[in-house]
């Protein structure tokens, strides 16, 4: 015990640490709710309030946010047992919701080790109470392995949902959802690095398991005029077609595709424009009906990161390919104070 | 045959990567343009409603988007 407290002592003792706090806004203009048999879209915005303390101790770093959200419960409904849907205004109110999230970070040599934990605080219709992992370890100077795990306890209100085959059914309250991701990123030249990383995750006793990859490539194209920066990359996942659908829907299947251009006319000044296409694919083998909806989304962003603040403003624009779906418009801005 | 192509390009890359960087080498690979774990102007972790976490959906019965 008392080597614990000396160990404790020596580490978490005068060391040079710094601190950051932020703020951070998001809307989302028209957000698709899919209502079991109707889409409807809302406005969802989001505060979030931040603070890190870093290098606190030798190795040690933590961080700590606090988000609030509004959601249009009025436009989020769900099938109750008498065939009707019920706007979730009517069992939660109008909100809104707390959310905070705990992390510490532990920064050895090659070693890299991350912890989070997060949670809803009060009722949410929609609770995930998370926890997870992630490591990376610098195998040689331009070799990182990493991987992560991550387990969620998911709780939904009451519903119902419509099968393929028209059979009504309770959709499951409570879902344990994990997940697991192993990857290597590698410096590939002096301005290109490239990642790639397979996943597995499971929705337990509600969806099949899945599984993906995604592989990123980062390159630093010109330095004259000003430094220029290229970002692609491409995600797929798969539920396995054998496993058995415990709810409503089909097996699903997922692609995207981005790219990014980066441009810096001034040190610290960044420019970016970026395109993603995503393709989403439902297949319902017990009716033979393969449903596919894709959607483009435009993005760009500016940040300049000043002596001790940095500033950042985002904006995007997503087009689906289905008149089910209004287009979307998300904005963002933020400001992380360091001192 | 992209997947290929990427892991094959990775493995060579790893067989010579012996050879240290340079300070400049550090500065440009580390820059947050060059971040793999995330993008400057949207987050990509995920879109499909029950294979990410947010957006959209395919077909009906997916409440949890946006979530």
């Amino acid at each position: 015990m008392r080597s614990l407290i000396i160990f404790f002592l020596l580490n978490f003792s005068s060391f040079a640490y710094y601190q950051t706090a932020g703020i951070n806004f998001t809307r989302n203009n028209k957000t698709n709710f899919s209502n079991s048999t109707e889409v409807e879209s809302g406005s969802v915005s989001t505060t979030a309030l931040s603070y890190g303390i870093f290098d606190v101790a030798r190795y040690h770093s933590f961080n700590f946010s606090y988000q609030q959200r509004y959601l249009p419960y009025d436009k989020m409904k769900v099938l109750t047992g008498e065939g009707e849907l019920e706007p979730l205004s009517q069992r939660y109110g109008d909100g809104p919701e707390h959310w905070v999230s705990f992390g510490h970070d532990f920064s050895m040599g090659d070693w890299n080790i991350s912890t989070s934990l997060g949670s809803p605080i009060g009722k949410v219709p929609y609770s995930r109470q998370n926890a997870g992992v992630s490591i990376r370890y610098g195998v040689t100077d331009r070799t990182i392995l990493l991987g992560a795990g991550e387990y969620q306890l998911i709780k939904r209100p009451e519903s119902y949902g419509t099968k393929s085959n028209q059979e009504t059914i309770k959709l499951p309250e409570n879902v344990n959802f994990s997940r697991f991701v192993l990857g290597v990123e590698q410096i590939v030249t002096s301005r290109i690095k490239m990642s790639i990383s397979g996943e597995t995750a499971v929705y337990e006793d509600e969806r099949p398991r899945h599984f993906g990859y995604a592989t990123k490539l980062a390159s630093a194209l010109f330095t004259s005029p000003f430094n220029t920066f290229f970002k692609a990359g491409h995600t797929y996942r798969k539920e396995v077609s054998s496993d058995a659908l415990y709810t409503i829907g089909g097996h699903l299947e997922y692609r995207s595709t981005f790219t990014e251009l980066t441009i810096e006319p001034l040190y610290d000044l960044l420019f970016s424009l970026s395109y993603q296409l995503v393709t989403e694919r439902q297949n319902e083998q017990e009716v033979g009906r393969v449903t596919q909806l894709a959607y483009d989304q435009f993005g760009t962003a500016v940040s300049y990161d000043w002596d001790d603040m940095k500033t950042t403003l985002k904006g995007s624009y997503l087009m689906p390919n289905s008149e089910d779906f209004e287009n979307q418009m998300n904005l963002e801005g933020g400001v992380e104070w360091t001192f | 045959m992209l997947l290929r192509i990427i892991l094959l390009l990775l493995a060579l890359s790893f067989m010579q990567s012996c050879g240290s960087l340079s300070m400049s080498d550090k500065a440009v690979l580390n820059h947050p343009a060059m971040d793999l774990t995330k993008n400057q102007t949207q987050d990509y972790s995920g879109a499909l409603c029950k294979l990410g976490d947010n957006a959209s959906s395919v077909g009906q019965g997916c409440t949890t988007c946006a979530h």
